[in-house]
């Protein structure tokens, strides 16, 4: 067993300041991205294609093909793809545009199920009375959703604030590629990803703790079928 | 922009066959040894000896909050300050289950806990050997509950792997890499990769439904 230096953690943690705003900023950019997307595909879904099937078919391709392959082969498509297609593009923009196009698909399901949750019978009611399809949606049936989505949309946040250490691989100088970097230059590997443990274990902790909070909260909430 | 598959198939055995290989190798491996492994870890969190009881969560929260990118790093170059070097595909399996074994344990306890304790209870009063009774009346109703959220993580373990090549080992993900750094062709290679990833995914969706159907539960489709 070698010998562990805590020098080189006190001195090497100050440089990773930059790498943790770098992760976050990533995981909220992408988090705000999808959440919008997300949100708008499953209205297309639910509302607007509810008579064009081949729209539907579309969301449901693209929906299955980005939750099956892997992030890191979407990042490297829009890092290494991109530019030979002629489309100029830096790294962290690389990043947040393969985050977004995987995890937009991951939140289109948590969306589309919590429309699933919300009766059919509300939309027509509020049909009968007159209000409009878009108050609909806000004052009716996002309030609904809400209880229903939390819990899995807080663990998606979760996984996805864990995943952006797969941006390093594309020279991102997140929270990895900063260890990676420093790996590189002293020869420590243990004591590096030592402290790349204890920055993921703290941002992910967070939202783990949002997690039990969530399902304590939203858990065991049922649809109440009058 | 004009695409050229030559590249792809003049290299298909000896990058995207052995690679599709090795991808195979530690997925499987790494998706058994994590699910054997949450079968204890799991029944650890339920102990009634609180040291067992906070080592078992304890370690269910590093593993789910450290990200599967850094274990590899850890099994494949941290290992090493302990003495232990590790054969790539051997530390990627490492890496790989020690990412999945803490959501694995989890759903496997959601899964228990969701059988009714009645049950252990009618079990008992109909003589029904407790060995029996876990295996005929419990199992088959904790993997009901538990196989979806299950899957959901070994399809998580299959797509985590691609970071394996990121760290130096030769899998599908680092084999087209390396292609790609020799070529230059990465829509090409990229594309056929993606397909690669598809059809394992594919594969793993149709065991999950045939197990949910042999269950004799409705399947529900997850990805």
């Amino acid at each position: 067993m070698g010998h562990f230096e805590w020098n080189l953690i006190l001195e090497y943690l100050p440089r990773f300041k930059e790498a943790v705003i770098i992760t976050i900023g990533v995981f909220l950019a992408v988090l705000v991205i999808t959440t919008v997307l997300g949100l708008l595909l499953a209205i297309l879904y639910k509302v607007v294609f509810k008579k064009f099937w081949i729209g539907r078919r579309v969301i449901d391709l693209y929906s299955w093909i980005f939750r099956s392959i892997p992030e890191l082969i979407v990042l490297l498509f829009c890092y290494l793809g991109l530019p030979k297609m002629g489309i100029g593009i830096a790294p962290i923009q690389a990043a947040i545009l393969g985050f977004s196009i995987t995890g937009t698909a991951y939140e289109f399901e948590i969306f589309s199920a919590g429309f699933e949750a919300i009766d059919s019978g509300q939309y027509l009611a509020c049909r009968a009375l007159g209000i409009p399809m878009t108050r609909t949606l806000t004052r009716i049936v996002f309030p609904q959703m809400l209880r229903v989505i939390t819990p899995s949309y807080v663990t998606y946040a979760t996984g996805a604030s864990k995943r952006t250490s797969a941006a390093s691989a594309i020279a991102v100088n997140e929270i990895m590629g900063m260890a990676k970097k420093i790996m590189t230059t002293t020869f420590r590997p243990f004591e590096t990803i030592f402290i790349a443990m204890i920055l993921y274990a703290a941002i992910c902790s967070i939202f783990m703790i949002l997690e039990v909070l969530a399902n304590k909260k939203y858990g065991n909430y049922v649809r109440k079928v009058s | 922009m004009n695409l050229d598959f030559s590249v792809v198939f003049d290299n298909f055995a000896d990058y995207f066959v052995r690679g599709t290989i090795n991808t195979i190798i530690i997925v499987g491996a790494s998706m058994l040894i994590s699910l054997v492994l949450a079968i204890p870890f799991g029944l650890m969190r339920e102990s009634r000896f609180f040291p067992i009881r906070w080592f078992s969560g304890a370690f269910s929260w590093i593993t789910r909050a450290i990200p599967a990118m850094v274990f590899l790093y850890f099994a494949y170059y941290g290992l090493v300050f302990f003495g232990v070097s590790l054969n790539p595909i051997v530390a990627a399996i490492v890496g790989m289950t020690l990412s999945g074994v803490g959501y694995n344990m989890e759903f496997f306890r959601s899964g228990l806990k969701a059988v009714d304790i009645g049950q252990y209870d009618a079990c008992k009063s109909l003589g029904i050997s407790y060995g029996h009774t876990i295996k005929k009346v419990v199992l088959p109703q904790a993997l009901r509950v538990a196989i979806p959220p299950l899957f959901s993580n070994l399809n998580l373990i299959l797509k985590g792997s691609s970071l394996a090549g990121v760290v130096g080992i030769s899998e599908l993900t680092g084999l087209s890499n390396k292609l790609i750094s020799f070529t230059y062709r990465p829509i090409e290679i990229l594309l056929v990769t993606a397909v690669i990833y598809l059809v394992l995914n594919s594969i793993l969706i149709t065991i999950e439904k045939a197990m949910l159907k042999r269950l004799d539960y409705p399947t529900v489709s997850n990805v």
